[in-house]
Order: C-alpha cells, then sequence, then structure tokens
C-alpha cells in the first residue's frame, strides 16, 4: 500500500510540473544564440561606452535574478538588497585586492560572506511580511553604509578605494584577454565575464526555481497558509530564499567592485536597492529573463536619451542655464515608461516574448481536436503562476497576490 | 542530437571569431614605437580638420548642475579666445565635448568610457570620487585628466594636471589671515567641522601645522558625512570647547543646516570655509546676516568686477557680463588645458602619452592674475599655487563675495607638502 504524505505529493508534483530547461528547438536554439552571443558581441563591438553598458547591465541582472528569487519566486520584497551587493563588493576587494587571493577564490567567498550575512538576517527580517519587512530590509541599507564609512581599514570609508582584485583564471587575464592573435581590451574581457557568470546564474537560477525547494517558495508566495498545511515550512522557505538571494548580490558586487575599480559606500545606498526593484518590475516578475531585460532597458535608456537629445529642442546645451539636461531627459524617460509598465503592462518587458506562447497555447485549447482538455507542461508552465516550472507568465506582478500575508 | 547542437554551436563561434572585427591583432615582437616628430591624428584629433576635442565631466544634472553649468561656461570662454586667436598653437581650435557624471564616479566611469575615443583628455573632472573612480582607467588608457578639484593627493599623479590651490594652503591662508589680523591670537581656540574624508583631513593637516606654526590652541575636531542634515551636536561640541574660529570643510548644501544649528546654540565663531561653500543664493535668505558676520572665505582670483586683473577682465570680455567665481574656475581650467595643449603641439604628440609628456617638459602654467602659478615638470615635483583669495561675505557685492586680501600668502612661507 502507497502512503501519501505532503512530502510525496511535491515530489509528484515536481516530477510532474518540471520539464527539461530546454525542452523544445526554439528554446535551445535561444541558448545556443545567447552563448554565442555572449563571445561575438565584445568581438564586433569595440565602443567601451557600449560595452560597458552592458557589463554593468549584466551585473545588475545577476543581482536583480537574486532578487527576482526572493520578490517574484517567494513574494517577500526587500529593499535591502544593495547591502549584499556592497557587502560582496568591499569583500571582493578585502580578498582579492588586499589578501591577494586568485579570482576563483575570492569572488565565491565574497558571495558566501553576502550569503554568510544573509543568514544572519533573515530569521529575524522574515518574521514579518510584505511592507514590514522593506523597511526592515531598507534598515539593512543604512547599517551597511554606516558601517562601511567607519570601516575605514577595509572600504576606505568616504573616499571609498580603488579595486585591485585580480580577474584571472590562470593564465586567462579578463583585464587583459587574448584570442588567438586577438588582443581584447579590458571592458571586451569584462563582458565576457559577467555575460557567463550572468549565464550560469540564470541556469542555476531555472534549476533552483524548478526544485522542491523553489517550488515550496512559490506555494507558499501564492498561499502560505495552503501551503503549510500541506507540510511546506515557511520559514526555511524564505531562509533558502533569502540566502540565495544575498549569495547572488553579493556575487553582483564583487563582480561591480572590478567592473568599476572604484567603490564608494555611497554606491550601495536606497537609490541602488530602488533601481533593483523597478528592474525586477519592468523585467518581469517571476520569470528568469525579466531581470535581464529590465537591466538591459534601464542602462540602456540614458544611451537612447543622449542619442534622441541632438534632435530634441528642449534640451539645454551645457554651459547655458535652463532647459532640460540630458540626464535629467534620461531620468523623465525612465520614470514614464515604469509608469506605463505599471499601468498597461503589469507583467514586465518579459510578457511581450510570453504573448505568441500564450495564444499558441489558447489556440491549442480551443482546438476541436483536443477533447480531453489537458495540457503539456509547457503549456501549463506559460499559463499558470504557483505551479510554472521554468517560466511563469507573469501577467500581474505576483506580490499583489499575497497581499494576503501583509 | 547533442553532437550537432555541439557541431552548430562550434560552427557560430568559429564564424564569428573569423569575423571579429572589433579586436586589435597582438603586436609582433618586430613592430618598433615609432618616434613622434610631427603631429599625428590620435582619438580626439584628426589631422586632416585640425580640430583638438576635449571633454570637460561636470554635473550638468542634479542639484550642482546650475554651479556645473558655470564652469561649463567658463572654460568656453577661455576657449573662445583661443579659437579667436587661431586655436592652439595658433592653428588647431578646441571643440569641447561635455560628459555628464551627475557627481557620482559609477556615472563618471561610462561616461569616461563613452567620450574618451572622441577626445584628446579632460579638460575638467568635477568631484574627488569621479576623479579616483576614473585614476585606474586613466592609468591603464594612458590618458590625461584635469581634476576640477583642490586636493593635494592627486598633485603628483602623471596623469593628471591640477590647476587650483589645495585645501591645505587655503587653510593655512585664512588662518595665517586672520593671525596677522588680530582675530585670533595665540590664545584663541581653534577647532574643525570637517567632512570624514580625506579633503577634510586635508583641512585639518592645515589646522595642525597652523597650530604648531603660530601657537594657537588646537581645539576638538568635529565631522560629518556629505549627507548629513543636523550639526547640533558637532556645534554644541565647538561651543562647549570655546572654539573662536573654526576651519569648516563642507558644501554649499551643508550650509544652511550649518547655520540653524549654530543659531539655535547661539554660537557665532569665525567660521573659515571654502567658496564653493557659499551659493550666490544666500544673499536673499535669513542666513545671509549670519554669513557675513561670522564667514571668513577663501577663493580665487579678487572681487569678480576687478578690471585691473587681466584675466579677470579677459573673462568678462568674453562672457559680456560680470563672471560668477565658477566661471573663473572653468576658466583657469581651460588655461591649463590649453597651455598643456600648446606644449604637447609643440612637442608633437597629442596622445595619452604625449600630453603626460607635455605635462613633464611643462615648467608652469600661469593664471593672468587670477591665481598663483602652478609648478609642473615631472609629477614628483609639481606643487600647486600657493595664494588664496580672502573673502567677506557680502550679499551687495557681485558673487557675494568682496575680497579683503587679494592673492595672499602666509607671510610664514608655504606649509610643508602644500
Amino acid at each position: 500500500m502507497t502512503v501519501t504524505t505532503p512530502d510525496t505529493v511535491l515530489a509528484r508534483s515536481t516530477r510532474a510540473h518540471a520539464p527539461r530547461l530546454f525542452d523544445t528547438w526554439t528554446k535551445k536554439i535561444l541558448a545556443i544564440v545567447f552563448v554565442v552571443a555572449i563571445i561575438a558581441i565584445p568581438l564586433n563591438i569595440g565602443d567601451s561606452y557600449v560595452l560597458t553598458v552592458l557589463t554593468t547591465a549584466a551585473v545588475a541582472a545577476i543581482a536583480t535574478t537574486g532578487l527576482n528569487l526572493l520578490t517574484g519566486y517567494a513574494g517577500q520584497i526587500s529593499l535591502g538588497h544593495a547591502f549584499f551587493v556592497g557587502a560582496g563588493a568591499f569583500t571582493g576587494q578585502v580578498l582579492g585586492g588586499q589578501l591577494g587571493l586568485p579570482f576563483l577564490l575570492w569572488l565565491p567567498l565574497s558571495a558566501l560572506f553576502a550569503g554568510a550575512l544573509g543568514a544572519l538576517v533573515a530569521p529575524f527580517a522574515l518574521r514579518l511580511r510584505g511592507p514590514y519587512l522593506a523597511i526592515v530590509s531598507l534598515g539593512l541599507v543604512y547599517i551597511g553604509i554606516y558601517a562601511a564609512r567607519n570601516l575605514t581599514g577595509f572600504t576606505g570609508g568616504l573616499n571609498g578605494t580603488v579595486v585591485t582584485a585580480p580577474v584571472s583564471i590562470g593564465p586567462v587575464d579578463f583585464a587583459a584577454l587574448q584570442i588567438g592573435p586577438f588582443l581584447l581590451s579590458r571592458e571586451q574581457g569584462m563582458f565576457i565575464l559577467c555575460w557567463t557568470i550572468l549565464a550560469l546564474v540564470l541556469l542555476a537560477t531555472a534549476n533552483i526555481v524548478r526544485s522542491r525547494s523553489g517550488r515550496a517558495m512559490q506555494a507558499i508566495r501564492d498561499h502560505d497558509l495552503a501551503a503549510e498545511v500541506l507540510g511546506v515550512r515557511r520559514l526555511p522557505s524564505m531562509m533558502n530564499a533569502f540566502i540565495i538571494s544575498s549569495v547572488l548580490g553579493g556575487l553582483a558586487g564583487g563582480l561591480l567592485g572590478v567592473v568599476l575599480q572604484y567603490i564608494r559606500p555611497e554606491n550601495f545606498g536606497l537609490e541602488l536597492s530602488i533601481q533593483y526593484v523597478a528592474i525586477i518590475v519592468i523585467g518581469g516578475l517571476a520569470s528568469i529573463w525579466g531581470p535581464v531585460l529590465g537591466s538591459l532597458f534601464i542602462g540602456l535608456v540614458p544611451v537612447l536619451a543622449i542619442w534622441l537629445a541632438e534632435y530634441l529642442p528642449f534640451i539645454s546645451k551645457p554651459g547655458e542655464q535652463g532647459g532640460m539636461s540630458v540626464s535629467g531627459f534620461g531620468l523623465s524617460v525612465y520614470g514614464i515608461l515604469i509608469i506605463v509598465f505599471l499601468l498597461f503592462r503589469r507583467g514586465g518587458l518579459i510578457s511581450f516574448f510570453n504573448i505568441p506562447r500564450r495564444r499558441a497555447a489558447a489556440t491549442r485549447n480551443a482546438s476541436p481536436t483536443d477533447t480531453t482538455g489537458t495540457t503539456s507542461s509547457s503549456d501549463t508552465a506559460s499559463s499558470t503562476h504557483a505551479t510554472s516550472a521554468s517560466e511563469p507568465a507573469p501577467e500581474e506582478p505576483t506580490t499583489e497576490k499575497e497581499g494576503h500575508s501583509s | 542530437m547533442r553532437t550537432r547542437t555541439l557541431g552548430v554551436l562550434s560552427t557560430a563561434a568559429a564564424a564569428l571569431l573569423l569575423t571579429s572585427c572589433a579586436v586589435q591583432t597582438a603586436p609582433s615582437d618586430a613592430e618598433s614605437p615609432s618616434a613622434a616628430a610631427e603631429l599625428k591624428s590620435v582619438p580626439g584629433f584628426d589631422i586632416s580638420d585640425g580640430t583638438i576635442h576635449v571633454a570637460q565631466m561636470t554635473a550638468l544634472s542634479g542639484p550642482l548642475a546650475p554651479s556645473s553649468n558655470e564652469q561649463v561656461a567658463g572654460q568656453q570662454a577661455y576657449w573662445d579666445y583661443v579659437n579667436d586667436q587661431g586655436g592652439i598653437a595658433g592653428e588647431y581650435p578646441v571643440e569641447v565635448i561635455t560628459a555628464d557624471n551627475q557627481y557620482n564616479p559609477q556615472l563618471a566611469v561610462q561616461e569616461y568610457q563613452r567620450v574618451k575615443d572622441q577626445v584628446v583628455m579632460l579638460s575638467g573632472v568635477l568631484g574627488d570620487a569621479s576623479t579616483e573612480a576614473l585614476l585606474p582607467i586613466l592609468e591603464q588608457d594612458e590618458a590625461v585628466a584635469l581634476p576640477s578639484t583642490q586636493s593635494s593627493r592627486f598633485t603628483t599623479n602623471e596623469n593628471l594636471g591640477m590647476t587650483f590651490t589645495s585645501y591645505e594652503s587655503n587653510v593655512w591662508n585664512a588662518l595665517s589671515y586672520l593671525f596677522e589680523e588680530g582675530r585670533i591670537t595665540e590664545d584663541s581656540v581653534v577647532c574643525s567641522m570637517i567632512q570624514a574624508d580625506q579633503s577634510g583631513q586635508a583641512r585639518q593637516d592645515a589646522l595642525e601645522h597652523a597650530a604648531e606654526e603660530l601657537g594657537f590652541t588646537l581645539g576638538p575636531k568635529t565631522e560629518f558625512a556629505p549627507t548629513d542634515a543636523a550639526f547640533t551636536a558637532q556645534v554644541q561640541t565647538l561651543k562647549g570647547a570655546n572654539c573662536e574660529a573654526v576651519v569648516f570643510g563642507g558644501a554649499t548644501n551643508n550650509v544652511p543646516n550649518l547655520v540653524a544649528a549654530a543659531t539655535q546654540l547661539d554660537y557665532a565663531p569665525i567660521w573659515e570655509a571654502e567658496f564653493f561653500a557659499i551659493a550666490q543664493s544666500f544673499k536673499d535668505t535669513d542666513i545671509a546676516g549670519y554669513l557675513a558676520d561670522n564667514f571668513v572665505i577663501t577663493g580665487i582670483g579678487g572681487d569678480l568686477d576687478d578690471d585691473s586683473i587681466e584675466g579677470m577682465q579677459l573673462l568678462t570680455e568674453q562672457l559680456g557680463a560680470t563672471p560668477t567665481m565658477q566661471n573663473v574656475y572653468g576658466f583657469m581650467q581651460a588655461i591649463t588645458a590649453a597651455t598643456i595643449l600648446e606644449k604637447a603641439v609643440e612637442l608633437g604628440d597629442l596622445s595619452g602619452p604625449g600630453l603626460m609628456n607635455a605635462m613633464t617638459e611643462l615648467d608652469k602654467v600661469s593664471y593672468m592674475g587670477l591665481n598663483g602659478d602652478m609648478i609642473y615638470g615631472p609629477a614628483a615635483d609639481r606643487m600647486q599655487p600657493d595664494t588664496s583669495t580672502i573673502f567677506a561675505y557680502d550679499p551687495a557685492a557681485p558673487g557675494s563675495l568682496k575680497a579683503l586680501a587679494t592673492q595672499y600668502v602666509a607671510p610664514q612661507g608655504r606649509g610643508p607638502g602644500f
């Protein structure tokens, strides 16, 4: 006789709703294109400005992938993510720059240090929910800045510190990369490094959200009481999300340090935390690719503004008072688009990519030959939130659904 | 299936690698650097059109935008003058590209990447933090920038060209002036209220040097962060220590809160501040009276309507109006940039290393009477000007600044390392 327990139910549901990551040819081709692009883009774009913008977007995407796990998949709002990014950045410089540890040691250790801080904070922070957690996490940012200003030996205090941590793996130095006869600039090397790590992070995150632990997070997000009745323990699941989110924040911080080569406590303030929240909202909550799209969007708006500024009469000329500055124009565009997305496209940028898939699924469901009413696992993924395996379709911001938990 | 996927991936990657168009080929041992005897095209300068491009990086948006725009206008006034003479060496006109760092070092790095291939040098970089952020990249690129700062920690860096008197010299000159005028004596207690960073420490160093040289008593050092808005604790400490003069190292946004705290605590010492702590807009506010009674301000030039100063007269002509102090700063920085470019053209090399060499070969930069000379030469030997103009706050004067002593140098001489 088979005994049915909550564990066996979850285990069965995991098998039932966890399709392979690359279960269609489209996904496989897109994955190949993504990997090739990581090498091809820097080899074909020499503009260091564009490369720096894209590299910074990759770092932001790593950080926000972590935040998305906590906010999008686990339903916990955090405004303290900049704290973990800052912890990773300064730890990276201490370990790599001051102690001289190699890249393969200092970067993971920076991420783990941020994760340890997350583990320290999580049991207390996660006793609160919704806006209360948001405010508590906000406190972390202020504590972090205060600590960083005063730990001058590690952070340089208000002066900040130049980041000298190495970015080489054995003989391969990403600061002066050479592929065959080709010499790459630092910006090209850092692009390859950061986007490769982002690809690995996305792969790991996609696996985490398909795992039992990831599905538990989503179950609690969607209905914590029901999930707990089923035997999903809320605190450990939320702690998992918080710690993984912190680890990814620390990882991004370490990379941000070596990309910028100079960091100071003020880099990791509330503004950065809010920007990260904006990225996951604009990109699409509870979506693997949402943070990537959101980061690219946020990174490229200023580029667009600079390009458009030449054609707009109300942009002021430098040296003259009055009118709108190029940066002010960029910020305005950024703000307007956030409002537009929240009003008209609440699923974020990723929802544009989900439309064809939903239409296809709807067509199949409406097909007269389909008399069973069943759907394939990939269709299920695109039509539901709670049980989606690889990429749920975020029609609505999922955090709204857990108003009951706040 | 897996083999086929790998095959597709390998083919695509190989094709893209082969068509790579944005990479350099590794130099072979056979290549040798050619001696730059005559002017060649470099990023930011095309010999065929003869225009030299420079970039001024400043805060064109945000709270510092108004004063930054004045600096841009000041620089442009000098470049207009140079271009009216035919340009650098009478042949090469200069065009300024602006970059907006919003006073944010992270954006400074991005903006530098955007403009670096379009210009020969950065003729201005606003903010110590932005300069710090750019330094590693400037060193990698062997590029030159002129920080819009007074921090002496950048003076002997071979990638940076300084223009202004250091924080240390300004504090030392101001305290020496107050001592000579009898406003502080050997019996005075002089204290500091400074930002907890290197610029604050520079002022503290100067204060300690002055205490040693002039014999007054050194009082407590109070510190604050740039974003702090409440200064009651610091002011209470200063008042409790009976500080008769206080070296203040803060910016414009700190001043109203400082005056509010001092007024509440009925505390009125002599505050010694840099000119950038003073905004023109204060003249119509309640704090103007306190500033006039209690502030001594260091800066450059002289009275802004003083036509006897050659640089002030030229700047006024170029602008067609009485300049602001920020105009003067921009104007002076353009003089530094133009002098370095003149030398680089003379040496036949406008590349980054060429400009670094030009700064090494240069003896000094003079500023048409607006300030003392900036000593150039080998990086280790460079020295910032040692002159400071001492101002009182006067709402009726241009820029609300009235010169008490123009181009003042402490009679005891330059401080150590100042």
